[in-house]
């Protein structure tokens, strides 16, 4: 197992520099003059070209990538072309945030939606099952700035119950909350319901209930487990995409995230904040899915055996 | 199961924990060395607070880029260096300079300025600022990354005593007065800079002057604070608040929606949108004056079928400006023709007029050669140009000319129009207190294409007449200038000028003491309830 998870980990550095390649080569492919978006339409033209020279994008782009990844090496992320700060400091102020937002809105999902997504699939066809399912829809696809909005109105303009935005205490945190959790808590489940469908047709269920065991305990103790690889693969997937794809819920809830930095170092062509940001992604993503394999061994002791 | 739920419980941990070392080293990080009190901003208590506080909380749609004054050139980061930071020479509401740490400045010949500063002016540390100060202010404005053409005219800076300097300049300039009001031209305490620059650190991380206020703490993608410096100079600016809370809200409709809820007091800009609700609001204000924006649509004068003087002109009276506000700005506009915005230095009412006349306009095409119209493509980058744009086709398809829509991303947007890959491109231009750098970039031949000049407008009496009003130290003769210019160039029909829309603040009716700025240099040190 431990052999398994270094490797993994080791499967990193590959990842690290394919990403930071094609997210580089991208960035400077793409038309228009960082020094120009930096000091705007109105900035001489000796100015823009002094930035130009003074941030080195004159040099060749090999030569500039080859820079970038020495300085990666020593674990430097490189200076913000836009404010001029170090990257990693840019970075770290604002991950927490997003961070948080994701982690709780991936709580609140689950919470919901691995429950809801059982008494789906214990009782199908079911009124409840009718509903949760319209539900999940809706979920799916009612737009998050959209639902951010709705919510702000409702519990914030006319109840009072919370702050319509910031990142000040747990009250601040219920409403961004929802609005990201809303998403995934429809796919979870979607997921957990298909999933279970599956598993209580399964032979050993049918014997189980045969020897007299009860329903609760065929679910909890039979059925749940062996229909979660599934899920759990989901929710993998969904907090991956939680922490790179808040953006919009970030600015609607004026939450300080990363997503919103990202956003604004694409459109300011800022290339060492673009990578730095993806990279930081990049490998949450890759460690989010390493958690992801090791839980199917506590899961399916059968694939724990693999690992070995 | 019990594993699984053990995992998570162990992972909500380590969030939690890695959330509020990210808090704290925030903290940490505005702390160092600025010598003021640190303390986290807000709290729940803080959002619900009511409206009434001593502390402004204002709404801003982004943060800042730096406190550095000589490392930035955007709105949102001179509403704080604005503040933090004094200049030398200040611009009143009727568009005057008067001094501000200038006691009074003379020109000894056209191209050599005698300073004399105010005595006893603090810096937040304690420090008195001298002209030592302003000299190493200004050479290291000279080499500033975002903003050195403040300071190109100049060529020394000679320093005579505590109170006294010489601006010595390259050549004759008129912008030297303006560009000191620049918020890139705050004075910066030599001393400090020194002892910062030898720890390795810089204004980002502890920023002070000897403005108004001092700085209190900066939550990147969050807000910053700052608040009232007791030991200000100037009685007449110092501030009636104790602090001013900029909060970072980039959805317009959220902003206005916690200006509704008391969670702001002030909220910077809103959305057209939103303009009647708040007026409609009994507990809100909204705050408008005429602004300095135009927003055009261009033609590249060097390229079939707009290097015909009669088909820009056929384009100035084919586009129906009152529609094109509506969908725009929410009819929160006025159709404008000239060429600079209303509330700039620098404005004459010299521009032709070209009323909405498709009779007319169908004459001109005819004459130069299009009476079947033709077909082009119009570039455009950000929202609501793209509004704009599905207008004017309409209103151009009814003479038979089609315009095909281009929107991209503004990056791109600078570089195809300046590289002159355009027939024609809708955009906008704000100018500041300075005149030149207004005229200069958008009608001169030296800044064709990415300077500024996206019509690729070449005409060489305007060129000339652009360098006498920048150094001419007849008044009358500037104004002359300026007339003729505005008049040559809307002669020439280079741009269809669209409109132009007062600039707004929204607030809590019962704060005091605000006048909204034409350029968007608000200043907040008045405001109190």
């Amino acid at each position: 197992m431990h052999k398994y998870v270094i490797k993994r980990l080791l499967m990193l550095i590959p990842v690290i520099i394919g990403v930071s390649f094609l997210v580089f080569f991208i960035m400077s492919l793409a038309p228009g003059d960082t020094a120009r978006t930096i000091l705007g339409e109105d900035a001489p033209i000796e100015a823009v070209e002094a930035l130009r020279e003074e941030l080195g994008l004159n040099d060749p782009l090999p030569v500039r990538y080859a820079n970038y990844m020495l300085d990666l090496l020593r674990g430097d992320l490189g200076t913000s072309y836009k404010s001029g700060r170090p990257v990693f400091g840019e970075i770290m102020a604002r991950f927490p945030a997003t961070l948080k937002l994701a982690f709780w809105g991936m709580v609140f999902a689950v919470a919901l939606s691995i429950p809801i997504g059982i008494l789906s699939a214990t009782k199908q066809y079911s009124a409840l099952d009718s509903v949760s399912m319209v539900f999940a829809l809706l979920g799916v696809a009612t737009p998050n700035f959209w639902l951010g909005l709705m919510l702000i109105i409702g519990f914030s303009l006319h109840l009072g119950w919370f702050p319509s935005g910031g990142a000040e205490g747990w009250r601040s945190l219920v409403l961004p909350v929802i609005t990201l959790g809303t998403g995934c808590m429809a796919n979870i489940t979607r997921t957990t319901r298909s999933s279970m469908l599956e598993v209580v047709r399964q032979d050993y269920i049918r014997t189980a209930k045969a020897k007299g065991v009860s329903h609760r305990k065929v679910i909890n103790k039979h059925a749940l487990k062996n229909a979660l690889i599934p899920v759990v693969t989901v929710i993998g997937l969904q907090f991956g995409q939680l922490l790179g794809g808040a953006v919009l819920t970030e600015a609607v809830f004026a939450w300080p995230g990363l997503g919103t930095f990202l956003v604004n170092s694409i459109k300011a062509k800022d290339t060492p904040s673009v990578l730095g940001c993806v990279i930081i992604f990049s490998i949450c993503f890759s460690i989010v899915n390493l958690v992801v394999d090791i839980l199917y061994a506590f899961i399916d002791p059968r694939i724990k055996s693999k690992y070995k | 199961m019990k594993k699984l739920i053990s995992a998570l419980l162990v992972g909500a941990m380590c969030v939690s924990l890695l959330a509020a070392c990210g808090g704290s080293s925030d903290s940490g990080k505005s702390d160092s060395g600025s010598g003021t009190q640190t303390q986290a901003a807000g709290g729940d208590d803080s959002s619900q607070a009511p409206a009434g506080g001593s502390v402004i909380r204002l709404g801003i749609k982004s943060d800042i880029t730096s406190f550095d004054p000589q490392n930035h050139n955007d709105t949102i980061s001179a509403y704080a260096t604005r503040h933090i930071y004094s200049n030398l020479v200040r611009l009143t509401p009727d568009n005057t300079f008067e001094g501000n740490l200038a006691e009074s400045w003379d020109y000894k010949d056209d191209t050599t300025v005698e300073f004399t500063l105010k005595a006893g002016v603090k810096f937040h540390n304690g420090e008195t600022l001298t002209a030592e100060d302003v000299k190493y202010t200004l050479e290291r404005l000279k080499t500033s990354p975002k903003v050195p053409q403040l300071a190109a005219m100049i060529d020394t800076v000679e320093v005579v005593d505590d109170t006294h300097f010489i601006v010595h300049m390259s050549e004759p300039s008129n912008a030297l007065i303006s560009s000191m009001n620049h918020s890139g031209a705050g004075i910066l305490c030599k001393s400090y800079m020194e002892e910062l620059e030898a720890k390795g650190e810089t204004l980002d991380s502890a920023p002070m002057g000897s403005g108004p206020y001092k700085f209190k703490e900066w939550n990147p993608g969050a807000s910053f604070e700052l608040e009232k410096f007791d030991d200000y100079f100037d009685p007449a600016t110092s501030a009636q608040n104790d602090g001013l809370l900029f909060k970072v809200i980039s959805e317009e409709s959220a902003r206005t929606i916690a200006l509704e809820n008391g969670e702001l007091d002030m909220s910077i800009d809103p959305n057209t949108t939103d303009a009647a609700r708040i007026r409609d609001n009994a507990n809100l204000e909204l705050d408008e004056c005429e602004s300095t924006l135009v927003e055009y649509f261009c033609m590249n004068t060097q390229k079939a079928p707009f290097d015909k003087k009669e088909v820009r002109q056929a384009m100035n009276y084919a586009i129906k400006k009152d529609d094109v506000i509506i969908a725009a700005v929410d009819g929160e506009g006025e159709p404008f023709d000239n060429y600079i915005g209303k509330a700039a230095i620098g404005y004459y009412d010299t521009s032709v007029k070209y009323e909405y006349n498709p009779e007319k306009a169908k004459e001109l095409l005819a004459a130069a050669g299009y009476a079947d119209g033709f077909t082009f493509t119009c570039y455009l980058a950000t929202e609501p140009r793209s509004r704009i744009a599905t207008i004017i086709q309409a209103n151009l398809a009814d003479l038979g000319i089609t315009m095909e829509i281009e929107q991209m991303e503004s990056a791109t947007f600078f570089e195809k129009t300046g590289n002159g890959d355009h027939d024609a491109c809708l955009t906008g231009w704000v100018a500041n207190a300075e005149p030149d750098n207004t005229y200069r970039p958008l009608f001169t031949s030296a800044n064709v294409g990415s300077g500024g000049n996206r019509a690729f407008y070449v005409n060489e009496e305007v060129d000339r007449l652009v360098d006498d009003a920048a150094t001419n130290r007849d008044a009358a003769a500037v104004q002359k200038d300026y007339e003729t210019i505005l008049a040559t160039v809307s002669e020439d029909a280079i741009w269809v000028p669209i409109y132009t829309k007062n600039m707004m603040v929204a607030r809590n009716k019962d704060l005091q003491g605000f006048t909204p700025s034409p350029i968007n240099m608000h200043d907040f040190y008045g405001v109190h309830y």
